[in-house]
């Protein structure tokens, strides 16, 4: 049956998907919202996290059909909330990215830290952050940003 | 989307398309060089030749260009060049970008101010000694008159110097040598930057591949219909040996292809294949490592020698013998493997995350038949890099899909492919052995690697021939040995396919290098620093790195029980040279905490200092995960680790406090790409030794029993 998909303040239907296509596959190949990364599929690197409903979670094993009505958004739509964009701004400014792969979900996942949290300790930090890998060892730079991020709130 | 997006790794505007391989110069631009374009609306469109797969070698060849050339920073947009001969070697690797380009790209820049600024003159009727440029303006002092370079773009080309141009000496830069953002950042945090996997083309399908299981297994039986009976699956292709031109790298496999990657994926599970046992079937990492084990024990064809290392031996009053193991080692790239093909009868493109292009084209060529002018290699970003994109078997295996199929193909690797099918570090056994003599002197070293060497698993070298290649990091130490000699064991041959692997030959020689002298050291009752710091006495830029990371580190300093400091040093034949000195705490049960890594480094003239600690953290991470976790094992002849549960990166809170000091100097930029890499395993084993006594010979580092 077609999928019917809260994506970043739109309703996208149509989607003629298996249910147990995972989102991922449903941003990147369906939609063309290719920022969320595949890494490696069993919710182990963080690449691909995107907010349901607000929470981070890892798309590449969250079935399309578990979706439901929860409203998705992905690192495209960051820059329209403005914690998102002090997000940004804030990696922009520490030079936080190498080949950039993993910094998608890295900043999606930092901007729900914020949110929840928004005078995070180191702690809470590497707590959060200890869900994703980034290959090019950018860890040092991602938690100044985030560190950043929240001095400015 | 239009085609020409591709290209763009960083900006969006129609006008990158002009830069690509195929199409000449756009109207009103003025395009000196392959590498700069000056448009009408005043941007500055740099086709950059190298790969960005993060090292920041599109921001520091950017500055090169803008410093000559006079621009603002922010006015450059920098696209990925496609593979063409037009930029010479585009083959990223072996740290030298940097060191391989600056000359030709400031070249470049200053060529293109020259016209522009000759241009100005003759507008003017004065000398061209006579105007100044800055941010894309020739000024005439004497005459407060100035013109915008994009006034100037017409007539600029006909005032072309004729000969060579001055670079602008150091006073005068404004970008070489001072900290920069990364051009890219933005584009890298809003899902904007385009990787191999983001390509999508108009009618394009997916592949998903069903590798042999084991080198040198064969395809003896496929059966295929339930997996073409899933929904959305357009093909199941066999690929064999002749689909795929006798690439050395080649490995059969089943392709199923469909119209989504989950599609695909699905459908590959319903295939019903057998498979040969081949060659490897029995292999393991235990019978592999025995073997590498004996054979670094005999004598082995030398590759160099100095001083009579045997008469040394045979005279010492002690000797000092030491066997180190290096395992296999995966890339592990973020984005797993990926290509895009379009292959039609009158033309291909393909858009690949490569280190290198040309290699692509020549594959290009070689399935299609066309001629180059009718290819067209896309690079894109890439997702890492490490070596594993110098390869090209997954744009091979798009362009005969693709081929095949008559339709664009994107082939894109599981995580699973990636661990599975991956070209490793080789692993390696070192046998180092020490002469001391009667004076209490380190009188000989003999440094002894087995291991087959990545070009003679390929078969472009002979086994057992040595492979200077394999034996960077033995061959040319910055140490003064009374007598030195080095010698390869290049043999078995491997059940796996093996690759270059960031720092080439050095991570595992200067695991060996590095804890030898440590072990060398202890025995001869001197300090590790001060018995280096009198072997490199020669080297002036390996003393001075030596004695800052001693002085930063607070190197002999008193420390808490069972904590250490280990040094390590590392000189690339390039000519940078980095020292780290890492403190751990080894807790009772072993485990291994790395609390801070101190790290000094000469890279001769620095482009973008950011760049350079960001290259020294993330090799230290990378570094980590090597010397303290990551080993890929052979069970049954195939791997056993598959994915990041059981090959587990570095995260943060793994990550020590790291100090990085660059060090200033005048000698001619050397790379940064890999040297942190390789002496982090030594510093580690040498601090775990100076917190314990207990000295840990195999890699990853781990205390067993």
């Amino acid at each position: 049956m077609p999928y019917r998909l809260r994506v970043n303040g739109q309703v996208r239907d149509g989607l003629e998907v298996e249910p147990d296509t995972p989102l991922l596959w449903v941003l990147r190949d369906e939609l063309g919202l290719s920022g969320t990364k595949f890494g490696c599929g069993i919710a182990a690197c963080g690449a691909c996290t995107v907010l349901l409903d607000g929470a981070p979670a890892r798309a590449c094993v969250v079935p399309v059909g578990a979706v439901g009505s929860a409203e998705v958004v992905t690192v495209e739509h960051l820059e329209n909330d403005p914690l998102g964009r002090r997000v940004q701004d804030a990696w922009v400014a520490e030079d936080v990215p190498q080949c950039g792969y993993c910094q998608s979900g890295m900043v999606v996942e930092a901007t729900a830290l914020l949110r929840e949290h928004p005078h995070p300790t180191r702690a809470d930090i590497e707590r959060r952050m200890n869900g994703h890998v980034c290959r090019c060892g950018t860890y040092l730079r991602i938690r100044a940003a985030i560190e950043r991020a929240a001095a400015r709130a | 989307m239009k085609r020409g997006e591709f290209l763009l790794g960083l900006a969006s505007s129609g006008a990158l398309i002009a830069a690509s391989g195929a199409a000449g110069p756009a109207a009103g631009e003025f395009a000196p060089s392959p590498w700069i374009a000056l448009e009408p609306d005043g941007a500055v469109v740099l086709t950059l030749h190298r790969a960005e797969m993060g090292q920041g070698v599109h921001t520091a060849l950017a500055m090169l260009v803008a410093e000559e050339l006079d621009v603002d920073l922010a006015r450059v947009r920098v696209a990925a060049a496609p593979a063409h001969p037009k930029y010479g070697d585009q083959d990223t690797s072996g740290s030298e970008t940097i060191s391989a380009n600056a000359t030709a790209l400031r070249t470049a820049g200053a060529t293109a101010r020259a016209a522009l600024v000759g241009a100005a003159a003759a507008r003017w009727s004065v000398a061209p000694d006579a105007c100044t440029t800055a941010g894309g303006v020739v000024r005439h002092a004497a005459s407060g008159r100035a013109l915008r370079y994009t006034e100037l773009l017409a007539d600029a080309a006909r005032f072309a110097p004729s000969g060579g141009v001055a670079l602008k000496p150091k006073a005068r830069w404004n970008l070489i040598g001072r900290p920069h953002l990364r051009l890219d950042s933005r584009d890298k945090v809003t899902g904007r930057a385009r990787f191999g996997l983001d390509v999508r083309l108009p009618g394009m399908v997916y592949a998903s591949l069903e590798r042999a299981p084991r080198l040198g297994a064969e395809l003896r039986s496929c059966d295929a219909a339930a997996a073409r009976a899933a929904r959305g699956v357009v093909d199941v292709v066999v690929l064999d040996r002749p689909a795929l031109a006798g690439d050395p790298l080649f490995v059969p496999a089943v392709a199923v292809v469909a119209t989504s990657y989950w599609a695909a994926v699905k459908a590959r599970r319903l295939l019903e294949l057998a498979w040969s046992g081949g060659p490897h079937a029995g292999a393991d990492s235990g019978a592999i490592f025995a073997a590498l084990e004996s054979a670094a024990r005999a004598p082995a064809p030398v590759v160099l020698a100095h001083g009579d290392a045997d008469a040394a031996l045979r005279a010492a009053k002690r000797v000092v013998s030491a066997t180190y193991r290096s395992p296999l080692q995966a890339h592990a790239t973020l984005e797993p493997q990926n290509a895009t093909a379009d292959v039609r009868a009158d033309g291909c493109d393909v858009w690949v995350p490569t280190q290198n292009p040309l290699a692509v084209q020549e594959a290009a060529r070689a399935v299609t038949g066309l001629p180059d002018a009718r290819i067209v290699t896309h690079q894109t970003l890439l997702g890492g890099g490490f070596g594993r994109r110098a390869d090209r078997d997954f744009a091979l295996e798009a362009l005969v899909l693709s081929q095949r199929l008559g339709r664009p193909v994107k082939v894109v690797w599981s995580r699973e492919d990636d661990f599975a099918h991956d070209v490793y570090r080789p692993a390696n056994v070192n046998h180092v052995v020490a002469a001391i003599d009667g004076r209490g002197e380190l009188a000989a070293v003999v440094h002894r690697q087995a291991g087959v060497s990545i070009r003679a698993q390929r078969g472009s070298l002979p086994l057992g021939a040595p492979d200077r290649l394999a034996l960077r990091g033995a061959t040319k130490t910055p140490y003064a040995f009374a007598a030195y000699r080095v010698e390869h064991h290049n043999g078995p041959l491997m059940p796996v396919r093996l690759g270059w692997w960031r720092g080439v030959g050095f991570s595992q020689n200067t695991f060996a290098v590095e804890s030898s002298l440590d072990e060398i050291a202890h025995a001869m009752g001197r300090d590790p620093y001060a018995l280096r710091r009198e072997l490199v006495r020669d080297d002036a830029v390996a003393r001075n790195v030596l004695d800052r990371v001693a002085k930063l580190s607070g190197w002999g300093g008193t420390l808490p029980a069972r904590h250490g400091r280990g040094l390590a040093l590392v000189a690339f034949d390039d000519g940078t040279v980095l020292a780290h000195v890492a403190e751990v705490a080894v807790g009772e049960g072993g485990a291994i905490e790395v609390l801070r890594i101190v790290t000094s480094v000469d890279c001769g003239q620095v482009v973008n200092p950011m760049t350079v600690e960001a290259q020294v953290q993330g090799g230290i991470a990378f570094g980590l995960g090597a010397a303290l976790r990551h080993e890929i094992t052979i069970a049954n002849g195939q791997v056993v680790e598959r994915n990041f549960d059981r090959y587990p990166l570095p995260r943060m809170s793994d990550m020590p406090a790291i100090v990085v000091d660059v060090v200033e100097s005048d000698r001619p930029p050397c790379g940064i790409g890999e040297p942190a890499v390789p002496p982090l395993a030594p510093a580690l084993a040498n601090a775990v030794f100076a917190a314990t006594g207990k000295r840990l010979r195999t890699l990853p580092l781990r205390f067993t029993g």
